[in-house]
């Protein structure tokens, strides 16, 4: 397991992740003013996006060992590969968690915190659907046109833009936490090999 | 490769109608500064698009040029410039997301019939789209495929967006987003579309600066280097301008008329120079005979540029004689001060209203007319036409002091306004 750690980088995994909540509490106030099609206008807070750091350092530690070995290994790397990634999902989230409760801002570090779950589970799902190269771009596209289109004109946001919505609502919790058990499934299912 | 090879296997193909029908749709709820059928204004509005068709090229290109990277090609040995090469790989890029700015564009012009797109406009645009297209493919080189084409897309995107809610206002105007341009009494700031092109041309050098030369960490900071210097270039250009990137119109697009006061127009509205200069006469003559000065000039033109003594005009195609009459009324109103922007209370903001009022019927308003465009404050204050009524029946002096007194009001947070008229 130790070499297995070393070969994904697990410590630079943990340094972006403490980047990221680092971010998030001095910065993940500002907020980013969207061009929206169906609200009057939508300005979300740093924090929406700045999680998706997390399903990007997965992915890419992910992408680092040796597919060919890894995929004749006896020992189950794909549990591992969800082990590692439970841990940073889990990670993120309690770093967020925490951070809402003591120094703040709170809202938008609850926010992160279900945006990293969510994230890391859709960019696994797209993982194990399109391959580790463009998975990536799944959840980071997914939360632009959250920001894009999930605004209401009647304000507030769309039952699927779970991303941008409120974070003191129980359905974006429940899209969050779905997808992230869905990617965990999908990872451990249905594992494309990578060349 | 031949050209409609390169098209199938790129992934501009499969994006362009996803972006096409995401950018037709986005334009054409997304409001333009005027109603009228102005050139620029409808270019600039269409132009919008390009906050999100910049990070999406520049993402793609990315995309291809990890794929380069990761079968090997990019490392093999070639007879072809590097630049060449990634020109390759990201024309169907920038040739798709370039017709779909275009296309948006479009959008905006067609409904208003024979309007000339502004070029300086689609030059920018197209210009902003290709520097970050072949930053993007730089930075794909640079970075592993997995992160780089969903970092760039979530990057570029903040450099594009963000800046509209940064202060200072002016580095909006450094991205190549102008679709806050322009009222029909402007026009594109050329400091404007020096700055984002400053800005794009860094961008571009740094990109291909990296594309060419293998990586070292020297070529590397040369590069950010490059980006820097032109960001500051831009940033020098623009930071005079305001929130929008606006500048006079050129003296041959105004027609003018009459003397003290003379009245401008813009060339679309030529038609109505003779009706707006009458009225701007009347008007003038009846608050010249109540001791106050007039502008020696009610021009067009966006009030960020007025010389001394001009005053804004703001009238359209479809204005009533009772909406040049208070365009005109509401020239002569005293700016408001630095101090009611910043925040901090301010009464005399009253006081506007009421002199509104009072120019709108000296200037020959009807009092129903008067009513339409300024409502009543409750109960607890004067009704502003019965109050502009009184006043104009008031002594000569009474009037005076009466004026004075709200325009002091109207100019100065700490002065409240005088909402009775006393004979002296």
């Amino acid at each position: 397991v130790t070499l297995f750690l070393k070969v994904r980088r697990a410590g630079m995994t943990v340094v972006v992740l403490v980047a990221m909540t680092a971010l998030i509490a001095a910065a993940g106030r500002v907020l980013v003013p969207v061009p929206t099609l169906f609200s009057a206008g939508l300005a979300v807070p740093l924090s929406v996006l700045l999680p998706l750091a997390v399903p990007l350092v997965v992915l890419w530690s992910q992408a680092l060992g040796e597919p060919r070995l890894e995929g004749t290994s006896t020992r189950r790397v794909p549990g591992l590969d969800l082990g590692l990634a439970l841990c940073a999902g889990l990670g993120s989230l309690l770093a967020c968690l925490v951070l809402g409760s003591t120094v703040g801002p709170t809202p938008e570090a609850y926010a992160a915190a279900r945006n990293s779950v969510g994230y890391l589970g859709l960019g696994m799902a797209a993982r194990s659907a399109f391959g580790a190269h463009p998975a990536a771009v799944v959840p980071a596209a997914y939360a632009l046109l959250a920001m894009l289109f999930g605004g209401r004109p009647s304000g507030g946001t769309s039952w699927w833009a779970w991303p941008v919505a409120d974070a003191g609502g129980l359905d974006s919790w429940v899209w969050a936490i779905s997808l992230a058990v869905l990617g965990g499934v999908a990872a451990l299912r249905f594992r494309r090999l990578e060349y | 490769m031949r050209a409609v090879n390169r098209l199938r296997i790129s992934p501009a193909a499969w994006a362009f109608p996803v972006l096409l029908a995401l950018a037709i749709g986005y334009v054409s709820i997304y409001p333009t500064a005027t109603s009228e059928p102005y050139g620029v204004a409808l270019t600039a509005a269409g132009g919008v698009t390009i906050a999100f068709l910049a990070p999406v090229a520049a993402a793609l290109a990315a995309w291809e040029a990890g794929r380069l990277a990761r079968g090997g090609w990019w490392t093999l040995p070639h007879v072809r410039p590097s630049a060449a090469l990634a020109l390759d790989a990201i024309w169907p890029i920038v040739l798709s997301c370039g017709l779909v700015l275009l296309a948006g564009m479009a959008t905006r012009l067609l409904p208003a019939g024979l309007v000339v797109p502004d070029i300086r406009v689609i030059f920018v645009g197209l210009v902003v789209l290709f520097a970050h297209t072949v930053a993007g493919f730089a930075i794909g080189l640079w970075i592993p495929p997995v992160i780089a084409a969903a970092t760039i897309l979530v990057v570029d995107y903040l450099w594009m967006a963000m800046p509209r809610s940064l202060e200072p206002l002016w580095l909006r105007h450094l991205t190549g987003d102008f679709s806050s341009c322009c009222d029909v009494s402007a026009d594109l700031a050329p400091t404007a579309i020096l700055g984002a092109s400053l800005v794009a041309a860094g961008i571009l050098a740094a990109g291909l600066l990296m594309i060419s030369t293998r990586g070292t960490a020297r070529r590397l900071a040369i590069a950010a280097g490059f980006a820097t210097v032109a960001v500051a270039a831009g940033a020098l250009a623009v930071r005079d301008l305001g929130p929008d990137p606006v500048a006079a119109r050129p003296e041959s697009e105004l027609r003018c008329a009459g003397k003290a006061p003379e009245v401008c127009v813009v060339r679309e509205h030529e038609a109505r120079l003779d009706e707006v200069h009458t009225i701007a006469a009347r008007a003038a003559h009846a608050w010249t005979d109540a001791g106050l000065g007039v502008p020696d000039r009610f021009i067009e033109a966006p009030v960020e540029v007025l010389g001394p003594g001009e005053a804004r005009l703001s009238i359209s195609t479809l204005s009533t004689r009772a909406d040049i009459t208070h365009s005109i009324a509401y020239a002569m109103l005293p700016p408001i001060p630095p101090c009611a922007e910043q925040g901090m209370p301010y009464p005399g903001g009253l006081a506007l209203d009421y002199l509104l009022a009072w120019f709108d019927l000296s200037a020959g308003l009807e009092p129903a007319e008067i009513r339409i465009r300024i409502g009543g404050f409750g109960p607890d204050f004067p009704d502003p036409v019965a109050l502009a009524e009184e006043v104009a029946r008031a002594s000569p002096d009474a009037r005076a002091a009466w004026l004075t007194a709200n325009q002091r009001s109207a100019s100065d947070c700490a002065i409240e306004p005088v909402l009775t008229i006393t004979e002296r």
